[in-house]
C-alpha cells in the first residue's frame, strides 16, 4: 500500500460511521490493574510523547473533547497494541472508534509506516474521568494521562472526531442543551462544503404573537442531519416538522433522496416576530452550514378565513391534509378563531324589527345571511302563506357580512310591507361565521324552539314547521329534528346524514345518502332516526340549544357545525330525527359560492374535517352501525 | 241583473301608444266591461314612460283610465322598478275606484309585486290574469325558441333553460319559476287566448282548473267584398301584416318567393305590411333588404311598409289572403282574427296559435313551419284554385266580439263563484 493509498484509506475510515475492529480488543479490564500498581502519572497534561515499553514506543495524548455524555480522546501512540482504561480495577464503558494514519508522527519519528498511529478513544463522560491510564502492550502496568480537555475542537482534529460528533448530536433532541453544548463544537463551514441541499420557501407570522410557519424542504441524505432555526438559540430539528413528499426535489437531485423520504417540510415555530430570520441548517461530518435563511417573513391577517386562505396556500397532498392541519396549521388558525369567539361574545348585536312579531312564538326561525339574499323574498312568500308560520313564529334574518346590512335591510323592508310578515334583523357588523351568525340569531330568539334554516332552503308547501314541532315534541328523548331536502331539479339532497370514514383522508366526513334519487324511490311514511341531520333545517328545543351552549364556533367556514351539533345532542343523550314528510327545496351553496369549490375549499374542508374528527371520535364510531 | 262589478283593468301598456296585441285586447275589454249590465262600472291602468323615468305616479288619460310611470327593473325575475308606488299611488289608486275584480292583462313593464299590493290593499278583491305570451315560463322573451337561434323549444326544464342562458345557473331558473309561480298563486284565474298557450302553461305549472281559453275579443263588423279581379286575375295576392321580426318568418316567405321558377312567382303578389324593421339586428335587416330587392324590382313583392289601425281595412281589401309565417309559437295572432274579421283566409305556419287558430281546409291552410319551398307550393297552388278560395272564405265564422269576450270572463266568475258555493 502506498503513503496515499494509505492516506485514503484512512480517510475512508474516517467518513465511516464505525470501528475499525483494530483496537476493539482492546476495551477490555486491564491486565494487572487490579489493586492498583503504582503508577506513573504526569499531574499536567503531558507536553512531550510519553515513552512506553521500555522505550521501544512512544504515546501522546492531544485533545480531550465533551461531548455531550461522551469524551472524545484524540491521540497516537506507535504501539499498535496499546490498551486504555479510565480507572484501576473498573471496566468502563471505552472504546477506541478507530486507528488511522498519522503522516506527521511517522516523519517526526522517523518511522516506516504512518498506518494506525493515531487513535480516537471515545467513553463515557458521565464518571468524569479527568485521567486515562494507558498500558503498553509490553508493559507490565499502566501509565496514566491527564486528558487535556479543549473548549474548542481544533481545526486539524475535525476529520478525526467530526463522524463521531455528528453521530453524537444527531442523537439529542435538536434544541436541547446537549444538543446546543455539542453543536457549539462543531465548526462552521460554507454551506458547499457540506454538500447539502435544502430552501426556506416561506415564513409566516401569526398575528398576536402567535407565532409562524415556516416551509420548505430538506434533502436528507445519510450523514446530513437538518434544523430550523430562529431568532437567539431558538431550534427545532426536521423531524419535529411535518414533511410531505416533493417530487419537484427529486426531480432536481436525481438519484439523491433516499427513497421513501419526504424532502418537503412545513414547520410550527412558536417563538417567530416578523422581526426574525429563519435559517434552515445543516451539520455533516464537515462541519456545520446555514443552508437557507429568510429574513423576509410574511405576516398572516387575523381573521382565521384570511390566514387559512393563506396558510393553505402552501401544498400539501390532499390524503395529508387532515395530519398537517392537526400539527401545523391548527397551531396557527385556533388561536386566531379562539379570538373571534371570544370578540363576538363581546361584540352587542344591532337589530331591527319590521312589524311585530308574535308574543312567546312556538318557534324561532333563524336564517343566516351571507352573500346572495334574494332567496328572503322567496322564504318570506311561502311562510307568508303557512297559517302555522303566520301566526306561531318568529322569523329572524342574521346579517353575517357587513356589506350586505343596508341591502338587506331595504330588502327586508320591502319584503315585510309588502307581505305585511313580521321579520327581526340581526347583525354586529362584523363577518364571524355560521356558527356564530346562527348563535347571535338564537341571542334574539324568544321562540320555545329554534329551527335553523339556510337562507336557500325555500319550503315547498305550507304545513312543514308544524310537522317538525310535533315529531321534536313527541318525545323526550328527540333532540333535533332535519327535513327533506330536495335539489332543484328534484332529487333528494338530505335524507339524514351519516359519518363515514375516509381511509384516504382519514378523517369521519358527513355524508348524505340517497343524494339525487327521486323522492319517491326512498319513500317513507314517518320519522326515523338518523346519526345526523343537516344544518340547513335543523330544529331543536331552545333548552337543549343551551344546554349544549348553541353553535360550535371553532371551525372555519365549515361543513361540520351541524353534525357537531348533532354529536353534542347525541352525548347528551338526544337523538337526531329524520323528518320525510317535512320537505323543502334546498338550492345548495348557492349563498356559498364565492368561496368557490376550488383546491382551497377542499383543504379547509379537510381541515375542518380533522378537527371535527378529533373532537368525536369516539362518538363517530359508534354512529358508523346506524343508517342513515 | 245588478250592476255590482267594478273591474279594473291593468295593461303593460296603453294601445295608444303601444298598439300590441295584449295592448288592444286590454283596452277593447275595459270598454266592453264598461258596456256590460253586470258592471257598475271600470277602469283602465296602463305602465307608461312619459319620458320621466320609473318615478311611480299615476296620471289620468281620459275618463277612468290612467298612465302608470312604472316599470320593470330586473326582467329575468319581473321585479318592480318604483317599489314605493305599489304603496302610494296604486294604493290609493285602489282604495279609491274600490275594484271587485282585477283584470291584469300583463306583469311586464309593472313588475309581478304589484298582485300583492293589491291583494293588500284589499284581500277580497278578485284577481283575473290574461296571458298573452310565455314569458313566466321563457326568459328569451318568452318565445319558447332556444336562445340566440330559431330553433323551437317544446319544454321548460331547469337543465334545458340554463343552455340557452349559460351565465346563469339551474338555481337561477328554479328561483325564477318560483317567484312567478308564487306571484301567480294571488291570482284567482287564469285566461288563456288559446289552448296551445293552456296546454304550456299547464305543463309548466298552473292547475289546469286554474286556466280557461277565452279568445280576444274584436269590434264587430261586416266582411269586406272579394277583392275585384281584373280579366284573367286569379286569387294571388298574399298579404302579411305585422311587426317584421326574425321571429315573424318574413324571410321564410321572400325565400319562397325567389325559389320559384321566374315564371310561376310572376303570378304571385306578396304585400308586406309591418313595421320595425329598422329596429332589428344589422345583419337582420341585411338579410331582408338582401332578399327584398330583386323580388320588388320584379314587381312580385309591394313593400307597403307600417300602417295605422284605421288603414288596416283598406289594405286588408287589397289581398286575397293574409299570410302568417311565423316561426316561434304565437299564442293567438290578433292578425289571424282580424283577417277572418274581414273575411279573409288565412295561410300559416302549422305550430302553436296558428295552427289551432287556423282550421286546415275550412278557413285556411296550414303550411309547415319554416319551409319555405313549401311555402312557395301552397301560395303557388291557393293562387291558381279560385275555388279554394271561394270555399275557404265561406268556412269562416266571425269571430269572437268584445262585448262577447267580456261576457265569457263574467260567466267564468259566476261559474266560478257557484262551483264554490254549491
Amino acid at each position: 500500500m502506498t503513503e496515499s493509498a494509505a492516506d485514503a484509506e484512512m480517510d475512508n475510515r474516517a467518513s465511516r460511521n464505525g470501528v475499525t475492529g483494530l483496537m476493539g480488543s482492546l476495551s477490555i479490564r486491564p491486565r494487572g490493574a487490579r489493586g492498583g500498581g503504582k503508577l506513573r502519572a504526569p499531574e499536567q497534561p503531558g507536553r512531550e510523547p510519553l515513552s512506553i515499553n521500555d522505550g521501544r514506543d512512544k504515546l501522546f495524548v492531544e485533545a480531550a473533547y465533551r461531548v455531550g455524555k461522551k469524551l472524545l480522546i484524540v491521540g497516537w501512540s506507535t504501539d499498535l497494541g496499546l490498551e486504555f482504561f479510565s480507572a484501576p480495577g473498573r471496566a468502563i464503558d471505552a472504546r477506541c472508534r478507530f486507528r488511522h494514519r498519522r503522516k506527521d508522527v511517522a516523519q517526526s519519528l522517523d518511522l516506516r509506516s504512518a498506518r494506525d498511529l493515531g487513535f480516537l478513544l471515545e467513553l463515557d463522560n458521565r464518571k468524569d474521568p479527568r485521567a486515562l491510564l494507558f498500558r503498553g502492550s509490553a508493559e507490565p502496568e499502566p501509565v496514566a494521562w491527564f486528558l487535556p480537555l479543549r473548549e474548542r475542537i481544533e481545526p486539524s482534529h475535525w476529520r478525526i472526531v467530526g463522524e463521531s460528533v455528528y453521530e453524537l448530536l444527531t442523537k439529542e433532541r435538536p434544541g436541547s442543551k446537549a444538543w446546543h453544548e455539542t453543536r457549539a463544537l462543531i465548526p462552521a463551514v460554507p454551506a458547499e462544503t457540506g454538500k447539502a441541499a435544502g430552501f426556506i420557501e416561506g415564513v409566516m407570522i401569526a398575528p398576536f404573537d402567535g407565532g409562524g410557519v415556516a416551509y420548505g424542504w430538506a434533502l436528507e441524505e445519510p450523514g446530513k442531519a437538518f434544523w430550523l432555526e430562529a431568532g437567539e438559540g431558538w431550534v427545532i430539528g426536521l423531524g419535529e416538522t411535518f414533511r410531505q413528499p416533493r417530487r419537484d426535489v427529486r426531480a432536481l437531485f436525481p438519484g439523491r433522496a433516499p427513497p421513501n423520504s419526504d424532502a418537503g417540510f412545513i414547520a410550527f415555530l412558536p417563538d417567530l416576530d416578523e422581526e426574525s430570520t429563519v435559517r434552515l441548517c445543516c451539520v455533516t461530518a464537515d462541519g456545520q452550514s446555514v443552508v437557507s435563511e429568510l429574513g423576509r417573513t410574511h405576516a398572516l391577517p387575523d381573521d382565521p378565513l384570511g390566514a387559512a386562505q393563506q396558510l393553505f396556500g402552501v401544498e400539501t397532498p390532499e390524503t395529508l391534509m387532515g395530519a398537517r392541519y392537526a400539527r401545523i396549521d391548527s397551531k396557527v388558525l385556533s388561536p386566531l378563531v379562539q379570538r373571534r369567539v371570544e370578540q363576538f361574545r363581546a361584540t352587542p348585536e344591532i337589530r331591527q324589527d319590521f312589524g311585530t312579531s308574535v308574543a312567546s312564538p312556538d318557534v324561532s326561525i333563524i336564517v343566516p345571511l351571507y352573500g346572495r339574499y334574494d332567496f328572503l323574498e322567496h322564504q318570506v312568500m311561502e311562510f307568508c302563506r303557512d297559517p302555522y308560520v303566520r301566526s306561531r313564529c318568529q322569523v329572524i334574518y342574521s346579517i353575517d357580512q357587513p356589506e350586505i346590512v343596508d341591502g338587506v335591510i331595504a330588502e327586508g323592508r320591502k319584503i315585510s310591507r309588502l307581505f305585511d310578515f313580521p321579520l327581526n334583523f340581526v347583525w354586529t357588523g362584523m363577518n364571524f361565521g355560521y356558527s356564530a351568525a346562527n348563535n347571535l340569531g338564537a341571542r334574539i330568539a324568544t321562540g320555545h324552539n329554534l329551527l335553523f334554516l339556510n337562507s336557500d332552503a325555500i319550503p315547498t308547501d305550507p304545513g312543514w314547521l308544524e310537522q317538525m314541532v310535533e315529531t321534536l315534541e313527541a318525545h323526550e328523548a328527540t333532540g333535533a329534528v332535519g327535513a327533506q331536502l330536495l335539489f332543484p331539479t328534484g332529487g333528494i339532497q338530505h335524507a339524514g346524514m351519516r359519518f363515514e370514514y375516509i381511509d384516504r383522508f382519514r378523517v369521519w366526513m358527513n355524508e348524505h345518502p340517497h343524494s339525487g334519487l327521486a323522492s319517491d324511490l326512498v319513500a317513507e311514511a314517518g320519522p326515523r332516526v338518523v346519526p345526523g341531520v343537516t344544518g340547513a333545517c335543523l330544529l331543536l328545543s331552545r333548552q337543549d340549544f343551551d344546554a349544549v351552549g348553541g353553535w360550535d364556533m371553532g371551525y372555519i367556514v365549515g361543513d361540520f357545525e351541524d353534525s357537531d351539533l348533532c354529536l353534542s345532542l347525541r352525548a347528551r343523550k338526544r337523538l337526531c330525527l329524520y323528518e320525510p314528510r317535512a320537505r323543502l327545496v334546498h338550492l345548495e351553496r348557492q349563498s356559498f359560492s364565492g368561496l368557490g369549490l376550488g383546491s382551497f375549499r377542499l383543504r379547509l374542508t379537510l381541515a375542518n374535517a380533522q378537527r371535527h374528527t378529533e373532537r368525536w371520535a369516539s362518538v363517530l364510531a359508534n354512529t358508523s352501525e346506524e343508517t342513515a | 241583473m245588478t250592476a255590482s262589478e267594478r273591474i279594473l283593468v291593468t295593461s303593460h301598456g296603453h294601445p295608444h301608444f303601444n298598439y300590441g296585441g295584449g295592448e288592444i285586447p286590454a283596452y277593447n275589454l275595459f270598454r266592453a266591461y264598461r258596456e256590460h249590465p253586470a258592471v257598475e262600472d271600470s277602469f283602465f291602468l296602463a305602465s307608461c314612460d312619459r319620458g320621466r323615468g320609473a318615478n311611480g305616479a299615476i296620471s289620468p288619460r281620459g275618463h277612468n283610465e290612467y298612465l302608470w310611470e312604472q316599470t320593470v327593473a330586473d326582467w329575468f325575475r319581473m321585479t318592480v322598478a318604483h317599489e314605493e308606488s305599489l304603496h302610494r299611488e296604486l294604493a290609493d289608486l285602489i282604495r279609491a275606484i274600490r275594484p271587485t275584480l282585477v283584470h291584469a292583462h300583463h306583469y311586464a313593464h309593472m313588475g309581478l309585486e304589484y298582485l300583492q299590493a293589491i291583494r293588500r290593499a284589499d284581500p277580497g278583491i278578485r284577481i283575473i290574469m290574461t296571458l298573452h305570451e310565455y314569458i313566466a315560463i321563457c326568459a328569451n322573451s318568452g318565445q319558447m325558441v332556444k336562445a340566440g337561434s330559431t330553433r323551437l323549444c317544446h319544454r321548460e326544464s331547469l337543465d334545458d333553460c340554463r343552455r340557452c342562458f349559460p351565465d346563469r345557473t339551474a338555481e337561477d331558473f328554479w328561483l325564477r319559476k318560483h317567484r312567478f309561480l308564487s306571484y301567480f298563486n294571488l291570482v284567482d284565474r287564469f285566461v288563456a287566448p288559446s289552448d296551445f298557450l293552456r296546454r304550456r302553461y299547464v305543463d309548466w305549472g298552473i292547475e289546469p282548473g286554474r286556466i280557461v281559453v277565452i279568445e280576444n275579443g274584436q269590434e264587430p263588423r261586416s266582411p269586406l267584398p272579394p277583392r275585384a279581379l281584373g280579366p284573367g286575375e286569379t286569387r294571388n295576392r298574399f298579404g302579411f301584416f305585422g311587426q317584421i321580426t326574425p321571429f315573424k318568418g318574413i324571410d321564410v316567405l321572400l325565400r319562397a318567393l325567389a325559389a320559384l321558377p321566374r315564371s310561376e312567382r310572376r303570378k304571385l303578389v306578396l304585400e308586406i305590411n309591418g313595421a320595425n324593421l329598422e329596429n332589428q339586428p344589422p345583419d337582420f335587416q341585411e338579410y331582408i333588404n338582401g332578399l327584398r330587392t330583386p323580388l320588388e324590382r320584379e314587381g312580385v313583392l309591394q313593400w307597403n311598409g307600417p300602417y295605422e289601425p284605421f288603414q288596416m281595412s283598406g289594405r286588408l281589401a287589397n289581398v286575397d289572403w293574409v299570410v302568417v309565417p311565423s316561426i316561434w309559437w304565437e299564442s293567438s295572432p290578433m292578425v289571424i282574427q282580424e283577417a277572418f274579421l274581414h273575411g279573409r283566409p288565412v295561410v300559416g305556419s302549422d305550430i302553436g296559435g296558428m295552427a289551432e287558430k287556423i282550421t286546415d281546409g275550412v278557413n285556411g291552410r296550414h303550411v309547415p313551419v319554416g319551409n319555405a319551398n313549401a311555402w312557395a307550393q301552397t301560395m303557388s297552388r291557393l293562387a291558381a284554385d279560385g275555388d279554394e278560395w271561394e270555399r275557404l272564405r265561406g268556412g269562416i265564422k266571425p269571430p269572437l266580439s268584445y262585448s262577447e269576450c267580456a261576457q265569457a270572463h263574467l260567466d267564468m266568475l259566476t261559474a266560478r263563484r257557484e262551483a264554490l258555493t254549491a
